[in-house]
């Protein structure tokens, strides 16, 4: 290979470098993040481009090269080179792919595991197994749903700052603070407090995923899953139902807003306050409208008041004015 | 080369006109056990069933174009998208690629007359028709609406008479595939040409023993959970039912257990037919034959154990998720060792882009993408934020349409001249490829951006932030349903008028090129011989091919006196 090669040779090496780098930064592919434990997933999801830019560079330039420097010129009827391997060449492109992907998994699993036990919150100790799941109280004669605590193998349960009970249905979410008794249609939290979400449905699969925070997990009848996190950011954000569960599937949506601590405390209070005047505990998104039979026989089972259904279409032709 | 010298006489002979009697059309229309007709029966059944396919996502796509849910509305959208991805997996990409190609082509690549048993593989193809009937009707009907997937407990609740459709359709689907599969396994194991080891034989029949084993292994287990399925919905019991204590997470590891190696079914046969198909274009030797056979049987393996990568967010405990994680990361290594080899096989060749080569290319250049996609879906902490998103279905199309379609589409340009004897219209050949690659590129590429940004999936009605997007996406898809057309016709009018192909057009070297195009019944003339390995471009491969060409030249000569003697 003569010199001149070489450089141009480490020229695209350089270039591919710089382009996969930059591209790495520059993706504008992810919304804004908001929780404590987003960055980390943000610089991973970084890397990965990085890398994965990289490889899809060389690969569709050589491609390309290959198109063009290979191609048939006119009047050659003959072959290429037999060449049927290279044994340096194939322990090369063994090594290297396993190389890269031994790293994304020893970093993957840092990232997992941070994101599910590192985040300091108030010097609680965290063990890492935010998410597991066990079964529910769902069998609990106790109509509130009430609040089991996981006892997880090989972990003491974490401390998080607030509990909220959360319950998927089609096409809603029902958010209840244990603490205070309060059954919410939106989310609220205190910023940078830690947070466990304890997850279940009443009829179907859902998914309480919130693009922002970089977390999602199903949401399964009959289970209870959980989700913890610390909200880094004022603001609202959407909270989006990502399991098919039914025609409406689309249109079932929350609002999660997290709040300074002040804040946070006196939307509470108001809650509790309108529920009362109101008569009733239950502050319902006007787009809840259990559909099927099976639906409604799960709430009864479940203890959801048998009101619901009346309670919220009053809600929602009140809120629809 | 010595049989060459010695017989000289067979070079020279100059190509005489004639034709063989070629066996009625109508054969095809027939309980018929060549394997042939029987792989050209599922290529065309299945091609009908991947128009319909389409309509249905030009239909999916026409609904998303505006964020309102205003074309076919919230039930009639779940029912479109579940029936599209059924009909594109069970009814088009898996049975035109092992029912289709692998029945046209391993017979005739390991030199055998026929299937191990012609009967059984006459039964699997017919129970396509009913399974699609099944399909079609239930779209009538009552749509099956829980997707592809139907999970439970939604399947449960979304319409009895369609899911119940849908499951009895998919098990007709599924048994046909296993009898499919014990027939290759068999067919290559024991049905080579004498002197054929299994190192001798082409790449696709390889992939297509890996394709057997993995459905051996898994179809049974979806067809358990289907089963078990059918109960809970008819007769009330409640395997997965959580109202009456069932697991509904039992039901998607069961599924995926048979639908994560099904991705593979998929993909698989066309690795095999791009192992096929670049090195005859680009006239090289494959690069590292047995690294690619090798890593066939690896990803065969490595696909069994990764299913739960479907479910890190289905509450699946952290060891599960770790365990499927580093799993799933290591197929990219005997993947990559097949990208890197097809890349290896096109430099320094002579490449000549005909139309089976540029989607040839094509595959391999969409693939990788989806390929990184799938990097980020194995890792646990990613795919927390994509799954469920528009970032899978991007994903699944780039493997699935950029995969396993483009590799189809190289194999019918390849192999349809062998098929039917006659060309296919290289100029309209382009076009289509042209059409195909903006149109797929335009549709799916901006589905990234739309599941990481917060797109979820299987929805008829999203947020108006990303209208933009799902428009240029809409206009790539109605791009796509085009270019199915000038396909579709140069298709129809080439096999009734199209050039005359000649045995070998493509001037290749592996066995289904030795015999005539369309090959007779019994595949051969006489005994097949094996003078060359399929893959031995540059090494006398002319003289290679005069030799066979002459041969083939007497042995038809031979034929026609046969049939012609009783007459006169
Ligand atoms: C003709 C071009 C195609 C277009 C425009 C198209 C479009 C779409 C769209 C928009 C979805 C998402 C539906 C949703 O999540 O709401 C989808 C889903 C899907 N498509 Fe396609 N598709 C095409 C071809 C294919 C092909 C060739 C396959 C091959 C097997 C395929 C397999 C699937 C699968 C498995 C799903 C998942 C469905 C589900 O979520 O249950 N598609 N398609
Ligand atoms: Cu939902
Ligand atoms: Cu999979």
């Amino acid at each position: 290979m003569s010199a001149l090669n070489n450089i141009i040779l480490v020229a695209v090496g350089i270039l591919l470098t710089v382009a996969s780098i930059w591209y790495g930064q520059n993706h504008h592919l992810l919304p804004a993040s908001a929780a404590d434990s987003a960055p980390l997933f943000d610089s991973l999801f970084n890397s990965t481009i990085t890398v994965a830019t990289g490889i899809f560079l060389i690969v569709q330039g050589v491609l390309i090269y290959s198109a063009i420097r290979y191609r048939k010129r006119r009047g050659d009827e003959g072959d290429g080179a037999p060449d049927h391997g290279n044994v340096l060449l194939e322990i090369v492109w063994t090594a290297v792919p396993a190389i890269i992907i031994l790293w994304l998994g020893v970093a993957s699993l840092d990232v997992y595991q941070a994101i599910n036990s590192g985040v300091d919150a108030g010097g609680h100790a965290h063990s890492g197994m935010a998410m597991a799941m066990e079964e529910s109280s769902y069998e609990a004669k106790d109509p509130s749903y009430a609040y089991t605590p996981v006892v997880v193998s090989g972990g003491e349960v974490g401390q998080p700052d607030l509990v909220v009970q959360v319950q998927g249905m089609q096409y809603a979410w029902v958010f209840t603070y244990p603490e205070s008794g309060l059954v919410a249609s939106e989310l609220h939290l205190p910023l940078n407090k830690r947070v466990r979400l304890d997850m279940t449905a009443l009829d179907v699969n859902h998914a309480f995923w919130v693009p922002q925070f970089r977390l999602k997990q199903d949401v399964i009848p009959g289970r209870e899953t959980h989700l913890e996190f610390v909200p880094s950011k004022l603001g609202e954000y959407p909270i989006v139902c990502a399991e098919l569960c039914g025609p409406y599937h689309g249109v079932m949506g929350g609002q999660l807003f997290v709040d300074t601590p002040e804040a946070f405390a006196s939307w509470q209070e108001e809650q509790i306050l309108a529920a009362r005047s109101d008569g009733s505990t239950l502050a319902l998104a006007p787009e809840v409208q259990p559909e099927s039979a099976f639906a409604k026989a799960q709430h009864h089972r479940l203890g959801i008041p048998e009101d619901i259904h009346v309670l919220h279409r009053q809600f929602g032709s009140q809120s629809s004015g | 080369m010595t049989q060459l010298q010695e017989n000289p006489n067979l070079t020279s002979t100059p190509p005489a006109k004639m034709e063989l009697p070629s066996e009625p059309w109508w054969r095809f229309f027939t309980f018929s056990t060549d394997h042939k007709v029987i792989g050209i029966q599922y290529l065309v059944t299945t091609f009908f069933f991947y128009l319909v396919g389409g309509a249905l996502a030009t239909a999916v796509r026409a609904e998303l174009a505006t964020p309102e849910a205003d074309f076919l509305g919230f039930e009639r959208y779940n029912g479109a998208f579940t029936v599209h991805a059924t009909i594109m997996i069970f009814l088009w990409i898996v049975p035109a690629l092992v029912g289709g190609f692998g029945n046209y082509l391993v017979p005739l690549m390991i030199g055998a007359r026929d299937m191990a048993f012609p009967k059984l593989n006459a039964v699997a193809f017919w129970m396509i028709p009913p399974t699609g009937i099944l399909l079609l009707v239930s779209l009538l009907v009552e749509a099956p609406a829980a997707g592809w997937t139907s999970y439970p407990p939604l399947s449960l609740i979304s319409g009895k008479v369609g899911e119940e459709l849908w499951i009895l359709s998919i098990l007709l689907g599924g048994t046909s595939s296993i009898l499919a599969a014990v027939n290759f396994f068999v067919t290559i194991l024991k049905m080579r040409m004498p002197g054929m080891k299994l190192e001798d034989m082409p790449l696709f029949c390889w992939a297509m023993l890996a394709t057997s084993v993995l459905t051996l292994i898994a179809t049974p287990v979806l067809a358990g959970a289907l089963i078990l399925l059918s109960f809970d919905l008819l007769a009330g019991t409640a395997f997965f039912n959580p109202s009456g204590g069932g697991d509904p997470v039992v039901y998607q590891h069961m599924f995926w257990f048979y639908s994560h190696p099904a991705v593979y079914i998929m993909i698989l046969p066309v690795f095999g037919m791009i192992s096929e198909i670049l090195p005859v274009h680009a006239r090289k030797p494959i690069f590292a034959y047995k690294a690619i056979a090798y890593s066939s049987l690896a990803i065969c393996f490595l696909g069994l154990i990764v299913w739960a990568h479907h479910m890190f967010t289905s509450g699946t405990p952290d060891w599960m998720r770790v365990f499927f994680m580093i799993a799933t990361m290591a197929i990219a290594v005997p993947t990559g060792i097949k990208v890197f080899s097809w890349l290896a096989t096109l430099w320094g060749g002579k490449i000549r882009f005909t139309s089976a080569m540029l989607f040839g290319m094509g595959f391999v250049s969409m693939f990788v993408i989806g390929g990184l996609s799938g990097i980020i879906l194995a890792s646990v902490p990613l795919d927390i934020h994509v799954h469920d998103t528009y970032f899978v279905v991007a994903h699944l199309h780039y493997v699935l349409f950029g995969g396993s379609v483009f590799g189809i589409y190289a194999g019918l340009y390849h192999w349809f001249p062998k098929m039917t004897g006659r060309m296919l219209n290289e100029f309209w050949g382009r076009v289509h490829f042209l059409l195909t690659f903006v149109g797929f590129n335009m549709c799916f590429l901006p589905m990234h951006k739309l599941g990481l940004m917060g797109m979820p999936r299987r929805v008829a009605q999203y947020d108006p932030q990303f209208a933009d997007l799902n428009w240029i996406s809409s206009v790539g898809a109605f791009i796509l349903a085009i270019s199915t057309l000038p396909f579709l016709f140069n298709a129809i009018y080439s096999w009734v008028a199209g050039r005359k192909a000649g045995d070998n057009p493509w001037e290749a070297l592996s066995l289904e090129w030795m015999t005539t195009s369309p090959p007779p019944h019994q595949n051969f003339y006489g005994e097949p011989i094996l003078l060359t390995g399929p893959y031995d471009y540059g090494t006398h491969s002319k003289e290679t091919l005069d030799y066979f060409a002459a041969q083939l030249q007497t042995l038809r000569e031979l034929a026609l006196m046969e049939t012609e003697a009783p007459h006169s």
